[in-house]
């Protein structure tokens, strides 16, 4: 577990695709956009639906529930104030099959993370007012 | 389903690259330059033949200042440095050198140029690592992975490893397999980076974790090198100096694995030997499942006794790839593809190689191609 970062991790940068996704980070919300033609919840944020290419995209709040659906340990320092060992793992939103987005696994030990795991999503700060979805064991 | 109208009707008619190197005190430029040089040079043609450029600019270190000449080398660039003249066709992709080969032959079928140079140089940062990640903040693609420690694509393939060590009991040990071919057959290749250094089981079971289950070993060695190839028409191809290597077939990598088969005309089992794209180990697994030398499931037991090796069923890698000879984006594949098909193999050469794979990239994830290239 290294739930300890150091202060300068690299900041998201929103555009125009992503503005809202950490915009509902920041309050707290797991939000991505949906497709009102065919249901599909597009990640990463699209305005035009990659499955049927509708230009109708509604931001929902998803649940913040889902499972690993894979996992690795960062053992070295690659990127500037994230700190080994580090848990990240790619996880299966429970809203729809195959909708998977990467995060750090929080408030468990890197080696104990396992696939299937069920977790839930956390928000950390890094920054005033910038906060990362992370999901965490639940 | 589209078919191919070029079969054989455009060849790799000459090879040049350079030593692979850690770090230099010589400019990108020149090495890409000597690169082209060597490949003009091999075909038996002059700079003034030249009338055509694909290459692939992007350096895909996090660590890249995509600066023209000094850690990439763009079409504009070259073209300059070379002293080409009017060329033609003059072009940057992204990808890697079989899809600027699979472009090259249109180019020249066409008419519009006699030959075109494909090039690829690659930088590894120096004083820097190649996976370093020093910015304050993450656009685009970044932002969903820099923030959580996701630096190249090593967590990527971290991650299918995972799950498939998960879902078919295959194991590092069996992993072992796939680096442990690349690295024998790297000694039988003069320009490959880890020529000298054998790896033993244990060194690999002892590696460095980087992004665990990937250790240090199932990824590529970054150097500062070059590959060049010349494209022409078959009719051009066959004045030239070395058996031309015909292009039988192109297939993007997002297309199913065995259109590379259909669209050549050349059965799985006509094909003598296989370069299949190995940046990071456990792609070759993936690759062999989808063009179908094995079941899904069943790679890590394909790749065991000796079975990709030089004498086995199918030679794979047969310069040492990319984990032995150094990471040059798909081009030493490109190159041993061509050499094999060619008979210029030396050491490394499977007898009768009438058909030659080249793969390039991640099934499903990006816009490769795979080539299959043939003797006439």
């Amino acid at each position: 577990m290294n739930d300890a970062q150091s202060p300068q991790r690299p900041i998201p940068e929103p555009d125009a695709d992503s503005a809202p996704y950490w915009q509902a980070a920041s309050e707290g919300r797991l939000s991505l956009p949906q497709c009102a033609a065919c249901g599909r919840i597009a990640f990463p944020p699209r305005q035009i639906c990659p499955a049927c290419n509708a230009s109708r995209m509604e931001w929902i709040t998803l649940s913040g529930r889902g499972t690993v659906y894979s996992h690795c340990v960062m053992h070295e320092r690659f990127v500037r104030g994230v700190n080994p060992p580090l848990a990240i793992g790619q996880i299966e939103l429970e809203e729809q099959a195959g909708l998977r987005l990467v995060t750090n696994l929080l408030g468990c030990a890197p080696e104990a993370v396992r696939i299937g795991m069920p977790v839930e999503a956390v928000f950390e700060e890094i920054a005033p007012g910038v906060r990362l979805p992370q999901f965490r064991p639940r | 389903m589209p078919g191919w109208n070029l079969r054989n009707r455009a060849a790799i008619v000459g090879v040049g690259y350079t030593p692979m190197l850690r770090s230099t005190d010589r400019s990108l430029g020149t090495i890409a330059v000597e690169a082209a040089l060597a490949a003009i040079a091999d075909a038996g043609l002059t700079r003034e033949d030249i009338d055509g450029y694909i290459g692939m600019p992007n350096a895909p270190s996090p660590a890249a200042r995509h600066l023209d000449g000094v850690d990439e080398i763009s079409a504009v660039y070259l073209a300059a440095a070379l002293g080409m003249k009017e060329p033609a066709w003059l072009m940057d992709q992204s990808g890697q050198p079989t899809g600027a080969v699979a472009a090259a032959c249109h180019v020249v079928a066409s008419g519009l140029c006699n030959y075109v140079l494909v090039l690829r140089t690659m930088y590894n940062p120096v004083g820097r690592r190649y996976q370093e990640a020093s910015q304050t903040s993450a656009g685009g693609p970044l932002q969903y992975g820099l923030p959580y420690g996701v630096s190249g694509g090593i967590a990527m393939l971290a991650h299918w490893l995972q799950r498939y060590m998960h879902d078919y009991g295959a194991t590092r040990e069996a992993l072992y397999s796939v680096v442990a071919n690349d690295r024998r057959h790297a000694r039988l290749n003069p320009v490959a980076y880890w020529r000298d250094k054998e790896l033993t089981l244990d060194d690999y079971m002892n590696a460095r974790p980087i992004y665990a289950p990937m250790c240090v070993f199932d990824c590529d060695i970054p150097v500062t090198a070059a590959g060049a190839v010349i494209v022409t028409t078959a009719e051009r191809a066959r004045d030239l100096r070395h058996p031309p290597a015909y292009v039988s077939g192109v297939a993007n990598s997002l297309q199913p694995g065995s259109r590379i088969f259909e669209i050549s005309g050349v059965a799985r089992k006509d094909v003598q030997v296989a370069q299949i794209y190995d940046g990071f180990s456990p792609f070759v697994w993936n690759w062999l499942e989808r063009l179908g030398y094995c079941g899904t499931g069943e790679a890590h037991l394909y790749t065991q006794d000796g079975r990709i090796g030089l004498g086995g069923e199918t030679p794979i890698n047969t310069f040492g790839g990319q984990l032995g000879e150094g990471r040059l984006h798909g081009m030493g594949h490109l190159r041993e593809g061509v050499m094999q098909v060619m008979g210029r193999a030396g050491e490394r050469q499977v007898p009768g190689v009438q058909h030659s794979l080249v793969v390039n990239g991640f099934v499903g994830s990006h816009p490769y191609f795979n080539l299959m290239l043939s003797r006439g």
